[in-house]
């Protein structure tokens, strides 16, 4: 392996860390109206499947917020997920940080569990809440490509950003997978 | 009252989006004060702001300047449950007044839906189907659901939650989003 693998992941986790810092959400109540109406929009599209207002969870203390779909590990399908057209299943938490009038990111985690059969067999994005002292193997915001302990950096993305990716992007192949032309 | 649809800020912005700007639309608001947030919500559902407009002791020519002053925008007046049934029965007469490009949503107890219904048939007719309750269910997590939220961390990691609050305060605690959703749900998001 080479010897400097470590300082440019370093160098690289550096630069994801100053993302984070320079992002800019609206406020918290802004931000969960958009996540709840991204997924209200998104549901409509699938014939109201999910019911949103009652799978959108919310907790907070000392400034954070804790939003969630789903539970917190992924077991099989349960009411709570959020449940695409595919067969894919969406669970999610989202902790926000409101202080001095701002509305930051402190860590996030989507997991998408696709339809048996599919390979992977799901995709995770994750934002730690800070920068891990490996982050070659962990780095601080990354995605894991069905594999639990496989941990590839990736920007970091606002959570209607994963949305984009899970609902825009995976999705429509994970439909032309599973239907005929 | 309780066969009206739910999700009054995304059902207004999908009839909205199927229909054009133009239409009206009642809001069954609950008991406590849930104003701002449904202003929140309607706001970004519409990716637009929406405009709060109050109509108690203004004349009609006052009221229809405000719905003009901006005819597009989409308006929220949120003090007809103060009207009683005179006047009631005069907006309905001014009803005109009211008529805009934009979209107008009314803010109304369950006594004020009743009083619509009895006092403003026209305005009543306008409105339609189009009457919501935005119920209670603000999205708060319940206690039973963070219980089993914790129980189901402490499983997955083989970890009491009090160790978890012993190694957040001791610096060591991973760098995992789920360690963080597990002080917030302890209550303990100042250790984060």
């Amino acid at each position: 392996m080479p010897t400097n693998a470590h300082e440019r992941a370093k160098t690289l986790d550096g630069g994801i860390e100053q993302s984070v810092e320079g992002l800019a959400l609206r406020s918290l109540r802004d931000s969960v109206a958009q996540i709840r109406t991204y997924l209200q929009w998104q549901d409509a599209d699938l014939g109201h499947r999910n019911n949103v207002a009652r799978i959108l969870r919310m907790v907070g203390n000392h400034g954070l917020t804790f939003i969630s779909v789903g539970p917190s590990f992924d077991h099989g399908p349960t009411e709570s997920h959020f449940k695409l057209e595919s067969g894919a299943r969406l669970s999610f938490g989202i902790t926000l940080r409101e202080a001095n009038g701002r509305c930051s990111l402190v860590a996030y985690r989507f997991h998408l569990s696709l339809p048996e059969g599919q390979s992977p067999s799901f995709y995770r994005f994750d934002l730690n809440e800070k920068a891990h002292e490996t982050p070659l193997t962990e780095p601080r915001c990354h995605y894991h490509p069905g594999v639990d302990k496989v941990r590839l950096p990736c920007p970091v993305l606002t959570p209607l950003e994963v949305f984009d990716r899970i609902f825009l992007v995976i999705e429509p192949q994970l439909l032309a997978a599973i239907e005929p032309p | 009252m309780t066969d009206f649809l739910t999700e009054p800020a995304f059902e207004i912005g999908r009839r909205l989006d199927i229909r054009g700007s133009s239409a009206w639309f009642v809001v069954l608001r609950p008991a406590e004060d849930a104003l701002e947030h449904f202003v929140t919500d309607l706001s970004a559902v519409l990716d637009q702001p929406v405009r709060v407009v109050r109509s108690s002791g203004s004349s009609f020519e006052k009221l229809r300047s405000d719905l003009r002053e901006s005819s597009i925008d989409p308006v929220l007046i949120t003090d007809l449950d103060e009207a009683d049934a005179e006047r009631w029965c005069a907006l309905d007469v001014n009803r005109s007044a009211w008529l805009r490009e934009g979209a107008v949503v009314l803010w109304l107890s369950a006594a004020g839906v009743t009083n619509l219904c009895s006092y403003a048939p026209n305005i009543r007719s306008i409105v339609g189907g189009s009457i919501f309750n935005l119920g209670t269910d603000g999205g708060a997590m319940t206690a039973a659901e963070r219980d089993r939220q914790i129980a189901d961390l402490e499983a997955h990691f083989e970890m009491k939650s009090a160790e978890v609050i012993r190694q957040a305060e001791s610096g060591v605690l991973p760098t995992e989003p789920h360690f963080v959703e597990w002080l917030v749900l302890l209550g303990r998001g100042d250790l984060v």
